[in-house]
């Protein structure tokens, strides 16, 4: 694969990778920018290793996984997202306001858990899919996914 | 389906947040690759320089063998003369010092019977 096919898939699956590690992050959009370039230049550089382009997405997706688990390993929080519920605001500029409770739910789950959940419900992935890319077994995902959404629904208890 | 699974579907399927400019995420992305490709092609050069050394250094042992296989009957007949008179040396040598040693027992032996005779 040349670098204008990497630049054609990578332009198609942009808007997922970055609403994936959004939601990874909680809402850190800068940090979960600069993963998602990480994620592609390791992409760019092993881009050998991918046989099949059918299965870029799912490929890419774990190369993403990988290095934000590798970050949260690196960096230690600053401040947690947990401070920023229930900020209000009118400016449509700063639309990220819209999904704080959301992020806060996604920040007390485990990062295992909110892979899963993220994977699943936001990008669509089916459980074979998801263990895949995260490396463990279809039960433990359900597992993951089962935790997940429990704790999702006692955070979001107002929204449900 | 559950209705629990339904609304964390529902709230969840709805994420689409707010992303700054593909644009400049792309033009940031691509000026990384172009250190990639940098790099890559010093790779790239460095590996086919030690393939040709490689095949270089193969082919001059196989040339070498080769040559060395042909002249043996032609080093045979130069070194031959020099392993026979090396031998015929040593031969010369031998016998040498065993007289020599031969003759240091044989003396004193000689000796006692002459005194004996007398």
């Amino acid at each position: 694969m040349n670098r204008q096919d990497f630049i054609h898939l990578t332009t198609k699956h942009l808007e997922d990778l970055r609403r994936t590690l959004t939601a990874l992050c909680c809402g850190d959009r800068m940090t979960a920018d600069d993963l998602a370039q990480d994620s592609l230049l390791k992409a760019y550089i092993q881009i050998d290793t991918l046989k099949d382009a059918e299965k870029f997405r799912p490929w890419l997706m774990r190369i993403a996984y990988t290095t934000f688990l590798n970050s949260r390993r690196a960096i230690k929080p600053m401040e947690s997202v947990d401070n920023a519920t229930g900020i209000m605001t009118d400016t449509p500029a700063d639309g990220s306001f819209h999904y704080q409770e959301l992020y806060a739910a996604l920040n007390r789950l485990t990062p295992m858990e909110r892979t899963s959940v993220t994977l699943y419900y936001i990008e669509g992935y089916s459980i074979k899919e998801v263990a895949e890319i995260i490396g463990v077994k279809p039960d433990a995902v359900k597992q993951h996914i089962y935790r997940g959404r429990q704790h999702l629904r006692t955070i979001l208890s107002s929204h449900l | 389906m559950n209705q629990e699974d339904k609304e964390i579907r529902e709230i969840l399927g709805a994420f689409a947040p707010d992303q700054s400019s593909e644009l400049d995420f792309m033009a940031r992305l691509q000026n990384r690759m172009d250190t990639v490709d940098v790099v890559k092609d010093q790779i790239a050069v460095e590996r086919r320089r030690n393939r040709r050394a490689i095949i270089i250094a193969a082919l001059s042992g196989c040339l070498v063998g080769i040559l060395l296989t042909l002249a043996i009957p032609l080093i045979i007949n130069v070194i031959k003369p020099i392993i026979l008179f090396s031998a015929m040396a040593a031969i010369t040598i031998g016998v040498s010092i065993g007289t020599y040693y031969l003759c240091r027992i044989l003396t004193p032996i000689g000796n006692l019977v002459k005194i004996k005779e007398l």
